[in-house]
């Protein structure tokens, strides 16, 4: 659901684009489009989904484990990415 | 798409061999279950099969076209398999292909089941309702239709009765349970103190969808 609040958020003050007939980007394509496909944050995003996607309602702790190992690599990468902005911004 | 059993075996067997595990384990398997909507022909195009296998170990695998759950003889012994969810829906919408079933006598909802959808629906709400009116349109739409399908899941839990495919809570929900009104009232009950714009955007959410289902059954 954070997730989801994320890409609205996105979408909604026009950062990211929503897909042709209205379609909201899944979380991965939102680092795509930012990132470039070949990314390592592309990636990461990709594999992110996959372990939260949960089985029958249920995610198991390695799958939670593994999500927030590829979360925090995400976070790490777009803390990088960032610096130089913030950096100058300050 | 109403499948015979052998086809659906023949399917499912296909399905498991393009997987590692069961390339090297299908004869380890003392049974194969398909359940899920394949099971009962309420399938799409796109729709995975969702199989069963008794083995030796406990794992799951989701690959393309197939979720594959394995677990031990063991834990189809143990209460927590017994008295779950997914046990009662597979004893009663299950079609074996392989071995017979060794436990399904012995299943029956459990109250951790109903804790754990009433926990779930719960948890489900409270994060909703801090984030609802950020969430865009389509994710708006996304989440009543996942707690609809929960509360749907609950009420029927909390009969003892197996919860059935998804297709069928969305499509002839009148054919397993009371009306419609009972997921309003729950709802109602579950959001009271939540804020009211938020309880009454997502119920009229899902009373649209229960009133656009009563009007196409309603269609000659």
């Amino acid at each position: 659901m954070a997730v989801d609040a994320f890409i609205s958020s996105l979408t909604g003050s026009g950062v990211i684009r929503k897909r042709k007939g209205g379609k909201t980007p899944s979380f991965a394509e939102v680092f795509e489009r930012l990132f470039g496909p070949d990314n390592e944050i592309t990636d990461k995003a990709n594999d992110f989904e996959d372990f939260i996607e949960g089985y029958f309602g249920w995610v198991s702790p390695e799958d939670m484990r593994s999500a927030h190992e590829a979360f925090v690599v995400i976070q790490g990468i777009v803390r990088q990415a960032t610096k130089g902005v913030l950096d100058a911004a300050k | 798409m109403q499948r015979n059993r052998e086809t659906l075996s023949q399917l499912a067997l296909e399905r498991l061999m393009h997987t590692a595990c069961g390339q090297k384990r299908l004869d380890d398997f003392a049974e194969v279950v398909i359940f899920g909507s394949m099971s009962v022909g309420l399938e799409r195009r796109d729709s995975d099969i969702d199989i069963l296998c008794v083995s030796n170990d406990d794992y799951q695998l989701k690959s393309n076209g197939l979720d594959l759950i394995v677990i031990s003889s063991e834990s189809t012994h143990s209460p927590i398999w017994l008295e779950s969810e997914l046990a009662s829906h597979i004893a009663e919408y299950g079609t074996w292909i392989k071995g017979s079933s060794r436990w399904i006598d012995d299943v029956h909802i459990g109250r951790r089941a109903i804790q754990n959808k009433r926990r779930r629906v719960a948890a489900f709400l409270k994060a909703l309702a801090d984030s609802w009116f950020r969430l865009d349109t389509g994710f708006r739409v996304k989440y009543s239709v996942k707690l609809r399908r929960e509360t749907q899941r609950l009420l029927l839990l909390e009969r003892g009765t197996p919860v059935p495919a998804t297709k069928i809570l969305d499509s002839f929900w009148d054919s397993v349970a009371l009306p419609p009104d009972e997921v309003h009232d729950r709802l109602r009950g579950l959001t009271s103190s939540a804020p009211s714009n938020f309880a009454n955007d997502l119920i009229g959410r899902i009373d649209s969808f229960f009133h656009g289902q009563i009007e196409r059954t309603a269609i000659p």
